[in-house]
């Protein structure tokens, strides 16, 4: 079988980009570098997107994660800024070893399942799946247009309610905050 | 061996899982470890992200016709940033009282 090069190069790029951005978002000193590798992963993220087809779902990504939430954690860090970055680096506590532990041997259990159902020919073939039908652009918004203004148009009306709720909650939680400093 | 090759280099659906449960378990592991509260938020974001390529990679895999998975992935890209609204909002809240952005400072009045 025909093994497309380039597109196993891009999504090892990208995946390999995720993870190490990833990693080193956790184990930065400072928490603006640790932002800024956050950014790297959603951007990054988008990239694997364009590979599955979803480029309406890349740009959301991008506008979202990308650009609109990293505004709002630097506001929260040039509120909260503080020198000492040592003090709130990782804990050393045993909580951080028996995260470590638990967490390699759910992996580890995990990839064993997923090895040995692939040696499980009969029923592996939905994971080992190929891309074979690829998306088309017009498809795409189609299903996405029918999808959010027919079959899901209530959970699109309850999102707009929940941003609503959001906006009002987040006001009221401040101006109660205001009323409690006079 | 030309299994293998084939097996780690023609790109499937178990590629796509495996990067969102790497980045998952790496998103708990932070989420769990860190000491600043916006570390922790960022963690949490990290692991929203790997469910959402599940969505997508299911949705592109097996659904071609109704893509549903991208809708549902645009939801909750949409949950994920009022997640973030509501927590950061909070945590100024607590950060007004406290003045430390320590998780460990928030134990619940216990000293």
């Amino acid at each position: 079988m025909e093994i497309d090069i380039l597109k196993s190069l891009i999504f090892f790029g990208f995946a390999g980009a995720i993870i190490l951005f990833a990693l080193l978002s956790i184990f930065s000193m400072r928490i603006l570098y640790s932002l800024l590798s956050a950014v790297c992963v959603f951007f990054a993220t988008a990239g694997i997107y364009f590979l599955l087809g979803a480029d309406y779902n890349a740009v959301i990504q991008i506008a979202v994660y990308g650009i609109a939430i990293p505004i709002l954690f630097v506001l929260a860090i040039m509120f909260t800024s503080d020198k000492i970055d040592k003090k709130t680096y990782l804990t050393i506590q045993p909580r951080f070893f028996f995260s470590f532990l638990g967490l390699g041997a759910l992996f580890l259990s995990l990839i064993y399942l997923i090895a040995t159902s692939l040696s499980l020919s009969s029923n592996s073939d939905w994971i080992m799946q190929k891309q074979t039908m690829f998306i088309n652009k017009y498809q795409m918004f189609s299903a996405l247009s029918t999808g959010i203004f027919t079959n899901y148009a209530l959970a699109f009306e309850l999102f707009s309610v929940l941003l609503l709720i959001v906006i009002v909650g987040i006001s009221t939680l401040n101006l109660s905050k205001e009323k409690t400093d006079d | 061996m030309t299994d293998t090759i084939n097996l780690i280099f023609d790109i499937g659906l178990y590629h796509y899982l495996f990067l969102a449960l790497v980045l998952f378990l790496i998103g708990f592991f932070g989420a769990i470890v860190s000491k600043n509260i916006l570390k922790v938020l960022i963690s949490v974001e990290f692991m929203l992200t790997a469910v959402n390529i599940n969505f997508i990679a299911f949705a592109s895999f097996f659904d071609n016709i109704h893509l549903q998975g991208f809708v549902f992935s645009l939801f909750y890209i949409a949950v994920g940033a009022v997640e973030i609204a509501i927590a950061l909002a909070i945590f100024y809240l607590m950060f007004q009282s406290k003045q430390s952005v320590n998780t460990e400072d928030y134990n619940g009045g216990k000293e």
